[in-house]
């Protein structure tokens, strides 16, 4: 059930990114074949319609990550809490199944935007000098992490997963937020941002004890001991911010399957 | 007689009002019940409780012995009184929708029943007025082989010309051991094909009865009956 709800998650929402993503592609190409001409020849009209291009492109990477949160927001209160709630809720899935279709789908979305901006920087800065495998960049890259071995590789996989868990963190938040929200009768959107906000603070607060925490131990000076305690601190963070995530997930579930009032 | 509905002290308040007042009912399989009361009597409440779209504040509904979750929503199939169709699909998308989430939906019955009420497959469903979303809605619901239908108002947003089409509709789609269980106001319309009804005002279950009892013992018919227990 969970591969059909997700399919037609896919749908619904595909209409959003996938013109965004399209147009960034397009914009870095045009930025890129622009670049091709040489600027001391340029005419003031043509600088001008090249910053208009700029600017649109950073617009369009700014959209896609907005976009992110708003469909995220959207399809949660529209799909689940709203008219479209009355099919959503008497289809014979779980309540799990809801929450997990919505939060897989959101966090592909945000994964692919991260990717199509990346994509459109490699656009934008590749050329033949780059690639080549002399590139100052590559070989800084190569030496560092041969250097540091096993664990330059598991801080960076740390820090992919510390970002993908953040995304759902905060995916998770909007949701539990959303749902608090729609207990609130009149006044659901100001509850739900309300919630949101109480529930980012409640998150400073938790990560700030933290922090004075870890403070108390003195650094190492040893460059591998150093790395050896920040593989340590980024995994303390996975793990609170993980914390958060099933905290959130649960909080939302309870919600839905105890306290569901759908107008 | 087995029952397909059951109602234990059943209570829903809502802020500064009780909605349903600890209610006790049962509703026998195979039959085909009014749930009949004037505006804000509690029927779209009690008829939410069943769907698992409210929780009750105190007591429980059951549904052939469970309680409101996926195992019963499979057997029953459900006509909210608003509009519930995503505007980004087509009827065609909806009806394939529904192919995929309900193992008991009849995809050519459904298509049939579109080809007779004149509605185009092809459509957005953003495009069509409001009645025509509400048919596609019961054309939806009735395709299904359910064991409950549970109909919200079915015929309050359609034209008069075609209700009879709709009532015909409702009655010669469902399977003859299922219950149908119908809210309307336009009682004169649908009391013909009623087996029993269910009359509830502010949160309390006033009565029930069977139609051909309310007939005989009262010498009125069911509309008439109505008048008379909500005279204003």
């Amino acid at each position: 059930m969970l591969g059909k709800m997700m399919k037609y998650e896919i749908k619904a929402t595909q209409r959003t990114f996938l013109p965004i993503y399209g147009l960034i592609i397009i914009f870095a190409l045009l930025i890129r074949s622009f670049t091709q001409f040489n600027f001391q020849h340029m005419s003031g009209a043509f600088s001008f319609l090249m910053g208009i291009v700029i600017l649109i492109y950073v617009i369009l990477i700014a959209a896609a990550f907005i976009m992110t949160i708003v469909a995220t927001a959207k399809r949660f209160t529209t799909n689940l809490l709203g008219d479209e709630g009355y099919l959503s809720f008497t289809l014979p899935v779980k309540i799990h199944s809801h929450i997990d279709c919505k939060m897989l789908v959101s966090l592909m979305w945000a994964v692919l935007s991260v990717i199509v901006t990346l994509l459109s920087v490699f656009v934008l800065s590749v050329n033949t000098d780059f690639i080549n495998k002399n590139n100052p960049l590559f070989a800084g890259l190569k030496a560092d992490y041969s250097r540091y071995d096993n664990m330059a590789y598991l801080i960076s996989f740390e820090i992919i997963v510390l970002v993908l868990i953040s995304m759902l963190c905060c995916i998770l938040q909007i949701y539990a937020s959303a749902t608090v929200g729609n207990l609130c009768g009149k006044h659901r959107r100001l509850a739900s941002f309300g919630t949101f906000i109480g529930l980012g603070i409640a998150q400073m607060i938790v990560y700030s004890f933290i922090i004075n925490y870890i403070k108390n131990f003195s650094l190492p000076m040893d460059e591998q001991a150093m790395l050896s305690a920040m593989a340590v601190n980024i995994g303390i963070a996975m793990a609170v911010t993980a914390a958060f995530c099933v905290a959130f997930y649960f909080l939302t579930y309870w919600l839905l399957s105890r306290k569901l009032n759908l107008e | 007689m087995d029952s397909i509905v059951e109602c234990r002290n059943l209570t829903k308040c809502f802020p500064g009002c009780v909605a349903l007042n600890s209610i006790n009912l049962s509703i026998p399989k195979g039959q085909i019940v009014g749930l009949l009361g004037p505006n804000g009597s509690g029927k779209s409440t009690l008829i939410k409780l069943m769907n698992g779209l409210l929780t009750p504040t105190a007591g429980e509904v059951c549904i052939n012995g469970m309680k409101p979750g996926a195992e019963t929503k499979k057997i029953v199939s459900y006509l909210p009184e608003r509009t519930y169709l995503n505007d980004w699909m087509s009827v065609q998308n909806i009806i394939d929708f529904f192919g995929d989430f309900y193992a008991d939906f009849s995809k050519a019955k459904a298509y049939d029943m579109l080809q007779r009420l004149h509605i185009n497959p092809n459509r957005r469903i953003k495009t069509l007025s409001k009645g025509t979303k509400e048919k596609v809605q019961l054309i939806l619901v009735m395709s299904r082989e359910a064991q409950l239908y549970i109909l919200d108002e079915p015929i309050g947003g359609v034209d008069p010309a075609a209700r009879d089409y709709i009532l015909d509709t409702i009655i010669s789609n469902y399977s003859k051991d299922a219950t149908l269980l119908i809210s309307t106001h336009l009682i004169s319309d649908i009391e013909k094909i009623l087996d029993g009804v269910i009359f509830i005002n502010m949160g309390n279950i006033v009565l029930t009865a069977s139609v051909d009892k309310i007939r005989e013992k009262e010498n009125k018919s069911v509309d008439e009956f109505f008048r008379e227990v909500f005279r204003c």
